[in-house]
């Protein structure tokens, strides 16, 4: 028998589930940090009161025992108030989550008291984890798993121990007297916990819950999908906004603060990065209308997309035909817009989940019902990369393009400030009608030669509007004041044209594109009278001190992505890509995948044991003689010896090597009971059990194995023959009986 | 029919208990659709319930994975994924538990009926590293009415082994029977309570119950009770003479010389023999004893009176039935007189007995009618007993 180590008393074990019950509780709270509920002040208190509870146990039996009863009507009269204040579901839920989590774990628990701690921590985890599918949650769902085991294993092994025994009840006025248990002294403990562990043990439990973390894998990729149009929307129930400025308006200077924001805003694949265009401007809003110093989406221009659909699948958007069969995913982070970055129009795309959202086919933009809360992936096959926009596709008639047209030359000035517009236009032009690319060229040629690049502008002051004082002005400016200051001398000029704002460019990471916030800006599209919008930049790159930022600046910034942040952003990638946009599609492919590669391995194996049969008929095809046999003779002469001793005299020499002592049994008293649990088994399973012991060479051979197992050593027959007859025994009987 | 006493289980009581049992069933040829079966359905006589918090596991599985094909959500896969793998994890540490978990019945004779005693449930864990925790045994006793589960409450470390005690008291005298319905365990997490049904039974004697009994005053039995105690009867004192050798006459008093000399055995009579000691013989005959509570009481009486004389040191013999008296010099021979108690049935009785009936409280077969001090029992009215000695009252119960 092993040294006994000690064990845990009953206390011990109800204060290690008191541990374990608060340390899954602040798990629990600390998901919640993720998610935008406006609970920071209930969170600190809860956390606050978790962790004084988790010092001193013994202070919560001074708590009335009415408090206890009335805690929980309370806790639902909040939640009611909280519903009908804020009329948000899920925040309410959260926050209610939060308070009978908060109620369940300063309490003195019974075993359903932590079930319901368990399933509160998980629901805040899982909707915590749902609405921002974030790699947090991964680490956080295996935490809390740990944690929840490991309590729930507590909970037995005291329920065990008190099994039996009945339980103090408290007298319903007055206080809960505290348990022995609550006079705790954590040190102590902690170093209680030491003494009683086996290395070997913790390190087999380990091992197990790595194991279960590998089978939920495996459960999780072979779990089958299906794709159920009728889809429940948890982010529906609770609101966020954007913290982009790409929205339905944008005013100067939005872009410049986003682009101070170095956090990531989406990650994007590509299936070949070789085809990849040489400019990368991600479209997200179109903006027509110009009106108190702030771009935005016109009401008549709003009304020209579609109505909220909600499909998972949009086809054909926005071109006839498919330009190529590259294959675009994207993961754009929540928070960033509702608008969905696009690089033009495409064939196919798909959402990894159904999703609400408007379109409009002339302006190639995308937009979802709310600002989404959560990741937001989709992968576009056939994308339209040209930067230009060919105008009405569905619309032929020219009466309706001329009225979608007039939306962008709208100059909504008055009339000095027209005049003042027209008069830079004039200076452009030279007074002659030009070709738009041609103007395009004068007017980006014309803002370079008065204006260079700055994140901080400064506008002159004046009376008139202040796009025109910069406009007419020398002072650096930003993108806003370039793509804005270009439509408006466009549409003096005669030239329908809009501006437009994303993001620009990229860097590469690994195998994917990175795209930060600091990527943020606003360009101009330009109608070229032949139904084609033309994408123009006026703005100067900010690095360079001419020029527009070209596709050879692009590609050299693909591998410029370096560093402990670029590490931790593959990480997440690698959530995004297997986890969280993990489909049915994926699912097939890993299994044609398993079976080419198992099948190639197979066909390896073949070859290689083919290989190696021929190699040894060959070997033994060639011509025989002593320096050949001699080898192999005595080879084959040393195993005949070996085996012929081991049989002979090996058993006995292990039985008298293992020392009396070491082991409980001796090694012979266990071979014996081995054989006996043989002819036990051999007796249940044979139909005629009763007629195993009548045949006299099994009655033999179960006596003197009995008498092996059993009697004195002095006593034994020769151990080996025993068993030999043992074993012809048994394989007679079973012959016989089946 | 035979006597019950003849056939007394001598190694009831003397069992120091039942072998070592374990929940493995019987090994079965190893085939890949014999072990998928075994993977999929329960092994026989595996019992597997829900507990609470089982329940709770399900539904949550059941609610997470409707809204995770609802919401089409990898994360609530995740989830999903990593409950199941929960319930798998704990039907493996279930199993590990179980695994090599050696139990046997540990039962310390004797027991007497009516009284509470004190049983053993030895457990054995034969793994090498890990230890077993919270496992129960269903035990169920013939005669009581209430299964008994007793439970291991602590760690059984590896290659440990304990006792569970557990207590019970048995109704009746006769054989009786503990047996070890199921093993069963909530570990690890309490999602299924699991149970194995076992064969593990273990039959023992309980004697007769012991009673108070009432002296009759001015008794023989009185008298000798007053009188000096031996340590052992029928041998001791002072030679009185020589006599024939009889049936159950001690070997060791026969008078060698003698014997051979007359030519016929011949045994030392010692004052004791002539003196103090009495012979018990309780007739057992259907015809006399028509009643199960009387014939219980009987018993009872018996055992009682047969203790107490013992004790006294005034108990020379002893006999049940037909069966042939035998000298009680020890406590094993005592032990012997209560077995055949425990065991005693009402019987026909198949030798002569005296016609005189109830001269000496009782009929008498003829072959103890030369017996000196014998005390016999017959019924007293409808339910006493009342023992006499050499046909005088000496006792009542």
């Amino acid at each position: 028998m092993e040294k006994e180590r000690p064990r845990l008393s009953l206390a011990e074990l109800n204060q290690t589930r008191w541990l374990l019950g608060a340390l899954l509780t602040l798990v629990a709270l600390s998901s919640v940090l993720f998610l935008d509920v406006n609970a920071w002040a209930l969170l600190g208190l809860a956390t606050l009161a978790v962790v004084v509870a988790l010092i001193r146990p013994s202070l919560l039996a001074r708590v009335p025992n009415l408090v206890h009863k009335l805690a929980f009507p309370v806790v639902l009269g909040v939640f009611a108030f909280d519903y009908y204040t804020f009329r948000e579901l899920l925040p309410a839920l959260v926050r209610l989550g939060i308070l009978l989590l908060l109620y369940r774990s300063i309490g003195y628990r019974k075993r359903r008291d932590d079930l319901q701690l368990i399933l509160l921590g998980l629901f805040l985890i899982v909707v915590a984890g749902v609405l921002t599918v974030s790699i947090g949650f991964a680490l956080q769902i295996v935490v809390f798993t740990a944690l929840a085991l490991g309590l729930l294993f507590a909970r037995t092994l005291v329920d065990a121990a008190e099994a039996g025994k009945k339980p103090a009840v408290a007298t319903p006025d007055e206080s809960i007297e505290a348990p022995a248990w609550t006079a705790v002294h954590w040190p102590d403990l902690l170093r209680r916990l030491v003494q009683v562990s086996d290395w070997r043990v913790w390190c087999f439990s380990v091992l197990l819950f790595a194991g279960l973390v590998f089978l939920a894998g495996v459960l999780f990729l072979s779990i089958p999908r299906y794709q159920l149009e009728n889809s429940l929307f948890l982010d529906r129930w609770m609101s966020r906004k954007s913290v982009t400025g790409f929205s339905d308006t944008l005013r100067f200077g939005e872009v410049s603060d986003i682009q101070k924001d170095e956090s990531v805003a989406m990650h994007v694949e590509v299936s070949d990065p070789a085809k990849l265009p040489t400019e990368l401007y991600w479209r997200m809003t179109v903006l027509d209308e110009y009106r108190d110093h702030t771009f935005g989406v016109s009401p008549a221009l709003k009304a020209r997309f579609s109505r909220e659909v909600t499909q998972s699948t949009v086809n054909r958007f926005g071109i006839l035909t498919a330009p190529n069969a590259l294959q675009w995913t994207f993961y754009v982070e929540p928070g960033v817009s509702r608008y969905l970055p696009l690089l033009g129009g495409f064939r196919h795309l798909t959402f990894t989940e159904p999703q609400v959202f408007r379109v409009s086919d002339r302006l190639r933009v995308m937009a979802l019902s709310r600002d989404p809360s959560t990741m937001k992936a989709y992968r576009i096959i056939g994308m339209d990369t040209s930067g230009v926009l060919r105008e009405s596709m569905q619309d032929p008639a020219r009466a309706h393009v001329a009225e979608f047209l007039s939306l962008f030359r709208t100059l909504p000035f008055g009339p000095e400030e027209i005049a003042r517009w027209e008069s830079c236009a004039r200076e452009i032009t030279g007074g002659k009608t030009m070709p738009v690319a041609d103007f395009a060229k004068g007017a980006i040629a014309w803002l370079h030669a008065r204006h260079r690049y700055a994140l901080q502008s400064t506008v002159p002051a004046g009376k008139e509007d202040p796009l025109l004082r910069w406009c007419v002005s020398q002072e650096p400016g930003h993108c806003e004041l370039f793509a804005g200051s270009f439509a408006m001398l466009a549409r003096a000029a005669g030239h329908p044209c809009r501006v437009v704002a994303g993001f620009l460019g990229g860097t590469w990471n690994g195998d994917y594109l990175l795209v930060r916030n600091s990527n943020a800006h606003a360009w101009c599209e330009i109608y070229d009278g032949k139904g084609n919008w033309l994408r123009i930049d006026p703005t100067v790159a900010p690095s360079e001190t001419g020029g527009k930022r070209d596709a050879a600046d692009l590609a050299g910034r693909l591998t410029t992505e370096s560093g402990f942040s670029a590490q931790l952003d593959r990480l997440r990638m690698l959530w995004y890509r297997h986890i969280v946009n993990f489909d049915r599609a994926d699912q097939q492919s890993l299994v044609r995948s398993f079976k080419e590669k198992t099948e190639q391995s197979s066909q390896q194996f073949r070859e290689q044991f083919q290989k190696l049969v021929r190699a040894v008929v060959d070997w033994f095809r060639q011509p025989w003689d002593f320096s050949r046999a001699g080898p192999i003779a005595f080879g084959a002469l040393t195993l005949a010896v070996g085996v012929w001793w081991w049989r002979r005299f090996g058993r006995t020499f292990w039985i008298s090597s293992r020392k009396p002592g070491r082991t409980a049994l001796h090694p012979v008293r266990r071979e014996a009971g081995r054989w006996l649990e043989k002819f036990e088994s051999a007796r249940k399973v044979s139909a005629r059990s009763k007629n195993l012991d009548t045949r006299p060479e099994v009655a033999a051979a179960i006596s003197d194995l009995q008498r092996l197992r059993y009697a004195r050593a002095e006593t034994w027959p020769e151990p080996r023959g025993v068993f030999k007859r043992a074993r012809h025994a048994l394989k007679t009987a079973r012959s016989v009986h089946g | 029919m035979p006597v019950a006493a003849d056939t007394a289980p001598q190694t009831l009581k003397k069992s120091p208990g039942s072998s070592w049992q374990s929940t493995r069933t019987a090994r079965r040829r190893f085939s890949f659709r014999t072990l998928l079966w075994m993977m999929i359905f329960p092994q026989r006589g595996q019992k597997t319930g829900l507990t609470a918090s089982g329940l709770l596991l399900i539904v949550l599985a059941l609610a997470i994975g409707m809204a995770a094909y609802n919401s089409a959500s990898n994360i609530l896969f995740l989830t999903l994924s990593l409950l199941l793998g929960c319930l798998i994890l704990s039907g493996v540490l279930s199993w590990l538990n179980f695994s090599r978990l050696r139990w046997r019945l540990d039962l310390q004779p004797p027991f007497r009926a009516g009284q509470e005693h004190s049983a053993g449930l030895c457990v054995r864990n034969e793994k090498r590293v890990l230890p077993s925790y919270g496992v129960w045994f269903d035990l169920e006793v013939e005669s009581a009415s209430q299964p008994i589960e007793v439970p291991l409450r602590g760690r059984l470390d590896p290659r440990g082994e304990t006792r569970l005690e557990w207590s019970f008291v048995p109704a009746k005298r006769g054989v009786d029977r503990v047996k070890l319905n199921a093993v069963g365990s909530l570990f690890p997490f309490g999602f299924l309570r699991k149970a194995f049904s076992v064969e593990l039974e273990e039959k023992f004697l309980v004697w007769p119950a012991a009673v108070t009994y009432r002296i009759a005053r001015a008794s023989a039995l009185q008298r000798l009770s007053s009188g000096e105690s031996l340590r052992r009867a029928g041998q001791s004192g002072d030679l009185l003479s020589l006599r024939r050798y009889q049936l159950d006459d001690s070997h060791r008093q026969i008078h060698w010389k003698a014997s051979a000399r007359l030519r016929q055995l011949m045994v030392r009579q010692t004052a004791a023999e002539a003196g103090d000691s009495v012979s018990l013989w309780v007739e057992i005959s259907a015809e006399l004893w028509p009643r199960p509570e009387q014939f219980e009481l009987l018993c009872s009486l018996a055992a009682s009176l047969a203790s107490d004389l013992f004790a006294q040191g005034k108990l020379r013999a002893a006999g049940v039935g037909e069966q042939p008296m035998f000298p009680v010099r020890r406590l094993i021979e005592l032990e012997r007189f209560f077995d055949a108690l425990a065991l005693a049935k009402p019987t026909n009785p198949k030798i002569f007995v005296s016609p005189q009936p109830n001269n000496f409280g009782g009929p008498r077969p003829m072959h103890r009618m030369h017996r000196k001090n014998l005390v016999t029992f017959a019924p007293d009215g409808a339910r006493g007993v009342c023992a006499y000695l050499d046909g005088e009252r000496a006792a009542t119960a």
